[in-house]
């Protein structure tokens, strides 16, 4: 996975977007009263889906993109999922 | 920082909806926040860690900027508002942890009160009734609210104003000469803007895994009974200072002294860009700040994890003696074998460029790393020098020894490897 490669960038994106939605929606209707912890830990998913497309997006302050980052948050990210469904 | 004082500010508001700063109901709206609001328990936490970050984000602020020589010559104003800042952060830890009124807070913060009464003539009679007012727990806890949530914000908001208005007239400082090269500008928008979007994304992200993961538990509810079977403990960020005060020759009258030193470290601190004047502003060639700051910053993790490990106990001056003399013995060792090595490094020997390179790419990494073989031999240390005291479990003594060996040898091979290619990159074309 080179993350200099536009293509590869754009396919990354349309996944992130796609989950950024999903979560979005899933967080609109669900029951806080009865699904707090599940909430606080999709919330963090959705702030770091945010966060990874946001550094695919924006040019990297410190020169090319770096895949280790990109693969921190998709870490970070399954780290988030597993706190809400586990 | 400035995401964590906004998360405080947000979360802090929410949870004055519901909060009550008075004796009776202080514990009891605090525990209705936590288990009645929904997502209190959140929003209570995410308070709490925001704290913690904030103060940690400060502390590493400081060091930070202490070793790239930030303090500097036109900087120096920007540092002491940078210092006042950190005093007001820490103002805000002291004020915010008794507001919960639990056993721990309330024992803590007496203690921390009760302290203030030994400054001497009529310093101690002011700064008592400045910080808890005649002296009732409701004037005291209505003291620390009103601090907590009217002064200390107004101050942190105008000395930040300060420091924003400082860095836009003097810009961000330039990185030594060693640790990263090539700089090109950022433009505010879009660039800037959706760096800082992202890390506070982030930030925020992390907070709520960590809240959610370790949700926050409040302890008893502060009354007389309670409070004489349980030992004070101030919260992690005041340890140092909790361990220093344990010291057997600052019990009693004797805090008196304590209680002078420590300001006057701060004093130091804060004006310390008037007594570095020197324009070098590379590691390498500063060694007396860098191990004197290197000294300070191991001091503060060996007594923060020793406080935590010895709570409530006296500590002998034999003790206080080799650990802190012990620390500091052992970072000029280091840093004296640090800065001669760097004297003989030559271009040469000093391996090839993409090395040195390497090295400096895994700077951050190597920086953890390093850290947690200091808090590794901070405990191994102290507790090395606990049972040698109470000559006890020689096993174990053996054990604490071998891990403090252990995490000196790395921390000396990490050092070695940064100063060689440190040098390198500064002498190679």
């Amino acid at each position: 996975m080179n993350l200099n490669e536009a293509g590869t960038r754009s396919l990354a994106s349309a996944a992130l977007v796609t989950f950024l939605a999903v979560v979005a929606v899933y967080l609109w209707f669900i029951d806080i009263l009865t699904m707090q912890k599940q909430f606080g830990a999709f919330l963090a998913a959705e702030l770091t889906a945010f966060a990874m497309l946001l550094y695919l997006y924006g040019r990297p302050i410190h020169g090319e993109f770096k895949k280790q980052w990109f693969l921190a948050g998709c870490l970070f990210l399954a780290f988030s999922l597993a706190l809400a469904i586990l | 920082m400035v995401v964590a004082f906004f998360v405080q500010g947000i979360t802090g508001v929410l949870m004055l909806l519901y909060y009550v700063p008075s004796v009776d109901q202080a514990y009891s709206s605090t525990l209705f926040i936590i288990e009645n609001v929904p997502l209190g328990w959140l929003i209570e936490t995410l308070h709490l860690y925001s704290a913690y970050a904030m103060v940690l984000l400060a502390f590493m602020h400081l060091t930070r900027q202490y070793f790239v020589s930030a303090q500097k010559r036109p900087r120096e104003l920007m540092w002491v508002v940078g210092m006042l800042m950190g005093f007001v952060v820490l103002a805000f830890g002291l004020t915010g942890y008794l507001l919960p009124w639990t056993v721990v807070s309330k024992s803590a913060t007496d203690v921390a009160v009760g302290m203030l009464g030994f400054l001497p003539g009529q310093l101690g009679a002011i700064a008592r009734f400045l910080v808890a007012g005649s002296g009732s727990d409701a004037s005291e806890l209505l003291r620390f609210f009103a601090l907590h949530i009217v002064a200390l914000p107004a101050v942190l908001l105008i000395l930040l104003g300060v420091k924003m208005y400082m860095f836009e007239v003097h810009g961000a400082i330039e990185s030594p000469a060693g640790v990263r090269s090539g700089t090109r500008s950022v433009p505010w928008f879009p660039d800037a803007l959706l760096y800082l979007t992202m890390i506070s994304s982030v930030f925020i992200a992390f907070l709520l895994a960590a809240s959610v993961l370790f949700p926050l538990s409040l302890p008893p509810q502060f009354s007389p009974e309670t409070a004489a079977s349980f030992t004070p403990q101030p919260d992690w960020y005041f340890l140092w200072l909790y361990q220093i005060l344990k010291f057997v020759s600052f019990e009693g009258t004797g805090i008196i002294y304590a209680l002078v030193a420590v300001p006057i470290i701060f004093v130091v601190m804060t004006l310390l860009p008037f007594f570095d004047k020197g324009k070098e502003r590379r590691l390498g060639q500063r060694p007396v700040y860098v191990t004197i700051g290197v000294i300070m910053v191991a001091e503060l993790i060996v007594l923060t994890i020793w406080g935590y490990m010895t709570p409530g106990q006296v500590i002998s001056d034999l003790q206080a003696v080799l650990v802190i003399g012990g620390t500091a013995l052992v970072v000029v060792i280091l840093s004296w074998a640090m800065y001669r090595r760097r004297k003989q490094v030559t271009p040469a020997s000093s391996s090839s460029g993409s090395l040195s390179a390497a090295v400096l790419e895994r700077f951050p990494i190597l920086a953890i790393v390093f850290v947690l073989l200091l808090a590794m031999a901070s405990v191994t240390i102290t507790s090395s020098v606990d049972l040698v005291s109470s000559s006890s479990n020689p096993l174990l003594l053996a054990s604490s020894l071998v891990l403090s060996a252990f995490s000196l040898y790395f921390m000396v091979r990490i050092l070695r490897a940064l100063v060689a290619a440190g040098s390198s990159r500064v002498k190679s074309p």
